[in-house]
């Protein structure tokens, strides 16, 4: 889904018409931003609950915890070679795509449906029957996860690049620097990556994004010996529950986070000429 | 060039096949698709259509029977419950929104993040906030109902139901607000100034332009709650009767390990997903034919 936020179109209204009242709206909208932040207060109140007040000591105690700078390293390592597999996969063949092979473009497009069909779950089942014997036993180690998780942030690589690559007019670039005596190293480097950059930032966050908070596959694939951050928040509520919260809290702040970079990424698209 | 001089045989390799450099390039994703989706997805069919003894039928057979036909209508309902519900609340919002003279920025950041923002941390969040010592329960007892005296807990449907639809309103708001605005005042102006009412312009003008997307939407709704794992696995672990944590712990289980039968289920969930997908896809198809 798109994190590009649009501006709402104001009607028109006409001469004859009684001055409008908004109530349903404000109350549909302020409805909306209770139900959202709601469990976001929940989390706040359990995180801080102390028989006589208000306590700050489960956040300190949290982040002491070196467990949860391991599991939280965990999930940023997945998280950056799954942007760099991801991103230079993607960048690379739709690059590819659109130069020679446009026919495929189209049939991309049928990724973007992927996480739908062919969700964690069932991707899960079908990967760990290939990867849990010899001799490919990946299964617990973090390269199948990597792996996996290449493959299912595709959508969100493909859309943030197709959009970048779909402004810039690739071929003529491409066709120019030719011309001009550019090999196709140079071309990639210095003239189709700039134009994909915002492309690469956004998709990047949002793949990041994505890994941080994955849990299914990380279950099914890992388990324990390469825990990652969500497993750990899971698996922390049944003795810490307090802490599980401070954690919980964490991943809504650093989504937050995300979502924000990236409406500060792509207002800031550069157009190229 | 003296490319008019060479013969054909004298010509670069590049240039007498060309399908060469491009099927290299697109050799990668191939490979990386192949063995990390579709070879998953094979050995998940015919690994159904194993059992003890070879080649059966057997593991389908049990998915039709008893605890597992519970838990696929269960999931069914309450998937479709919160693609409804999340539809309708989806839709009215988004018109709140763009017909309205309100800035809609910050309030679609927050959906985007609470469309993204699901799994683990939700389930904790909603105990928080829903769950017996919640601050939304202790508020309603205070002002005399207790809702665990009367049956509710966050560990059942009606708990999931409510988490699910954390994601899902603002997921439709998302999915909507594009049809939304780009339904020209134009139209809405012309009814009115026919003399449709405001019933009369829902019922012959608003709601048929929007269907296609509404429909659309609740079918993309209904796919993400039907193979949602994280957040019910969290919640309430076996204790949720849902496909999708029967077949984690089929896979993860101790004792119900059976690989067949998570086959098998998993290939019946990916079939309703086609269905539901195929419906997102035909309705969108429908939907554009009002944004020439």
């Amino acid at each position: 889904m798109s994190l590009v936020a649009q501006p709402p179109q104001i009607g028109t209204a006409l001469p004859e018409a009684k001055p409008r009242t908004w109530v349903w709206q404000v109350v549909l909208l302020a409805g909306l931003v209770f139900y959202l932040l709601m469990p976001i207060v929940g989390l706040l109140r359990f995180s801080t609950r102390a028989a006589d007040g208000i306590t700050f000591q489960y956040y300190l105690n949290a982040f002491a915890d070196p467990a949860f700078y391991k599991f939280l390293g965990n999930s940023l390592l997945a998280g950056f070679w799954t942007i760099a597999v991801t991103l230079v996969l993607t960048t690379f063949t739709l690059y590819w795509a659109y130069l020679k092979a446009r026919w495929l473009l189209p049939l991309l497009e049928f990724i973007s449906l992927l996480p739908f069909v062919v969700p964690a779950v069932t991707l899960g089942v079908g990967l760990i029957q290939i990867f849990s014997t010899p001799p490919l036993r990946l299964t617990g180690t973090p390269y199948l996860l990597i792996g996996a998780y290449a493959v299912v942030t595709l959508p969100f690589a493909y859309r943030a690049i197709e959009n970048s690559l779909q402004g810039a007019n690739v071929l003529t670039l491409t066709e120019a620097a030719e011309s001009l005596g550019a090999s196709w190293w140079q071309i990639f480097v210095e003239i189709i990556l700039p134009c994909v950059w915002s492309g690469v930032i956004s998709g990047g966050l949002l793949v990041l994004s994505y890994v941080l908070g994955e849990f299914t596959l990380a279950l099914f694939l890992v388990g324990s010996s390469f825990q990652t951050f969500p497993l750990y928040i899971n698996q922390l509520y049944s003795y810490q529950p307090q802490y599980s919260v401070v954690m919980s809290l964490l991943s809504f702040v650093s989504t937050w986070l995300v979502a924000w970079l990236l409406v500060l990424f792509t207002q800031k698209a550069p157009s190229q000429t | 060039m003296s490319s008019a001089i060479t013969t054909f045989k004298q010509s670069s390799f590049w240039l007498r096949y060309p399908w060469v450099s491009t099927a290299l390039g697109l050799a990668p994703m191939a490979i990386a698709l192949s063995g990390l989706l579709v070879l998953p997805i094979v050995i998940m069919v015919v690994g159904s259509f194993k059992a003890d003894q070879g080649w059966s039928l057997a593991n389908y057979l049990a998915t039709i029977r008893g605890e597992y036909l519970r838990a696929f209508i269960n999931t069914l309902m309450i998937s479709l419950f919160t693609a409804v519900l999340g539809g309708v609340l989806g839709t009215v919002t988004a018109i709140a929104l763009a017909w309205g003279p309100f800035n809609s920025s910050p309030l679609l950041t927050l959906a985007s993040v609470a469309a993204n923002w699901g799994g683990v941390p939700l389930a904790f969040a909603m105990i928080a906030t829903i769950g017996n010592s919640g601050w939304v329960t202790e508020l309603l007892r205070l002002v005399g109902w207790d809702a665990y005296q009367n049956g509710f807990t966050v560990y059942g449907n009606v708990g999931l139901i409510l988490t699910y639809t954390y994601f899902q309103w603002p997921l439709m708001l998302l999915l909507m607000l594009p049809a939304v605005q780009r339904f020209r005042s134009a139209w809405r102006e012309a009814a009115e100034s026919l003399g449709a009412t405001r019933s009369q312009f829902w019922r012959w003008v608003g709601i048929p332009i929007l269907l296609p997307s509404m429909i659309g939407g609740v079918a993309l709704l209904f796919a993400n709650a039907f193979g949602a794992q994280a957040t019910a696995f969290a919640l309430a672990g076996g204790a949720l009767n849902l496909i999708t944590i029967k077949i984690t712990f089929l896979i993860k289980g101790q004792t119900s390990f059976n690989p067949g039968l998570a086959n098998a289920l998993s290939v019946e969930m990916t079939v309703v997903l086609a269905i539901a997908v195929t419906i997102y896809l035909i309705a969108n198809q429908r939907a554009r034919r009002w944004m020439q």
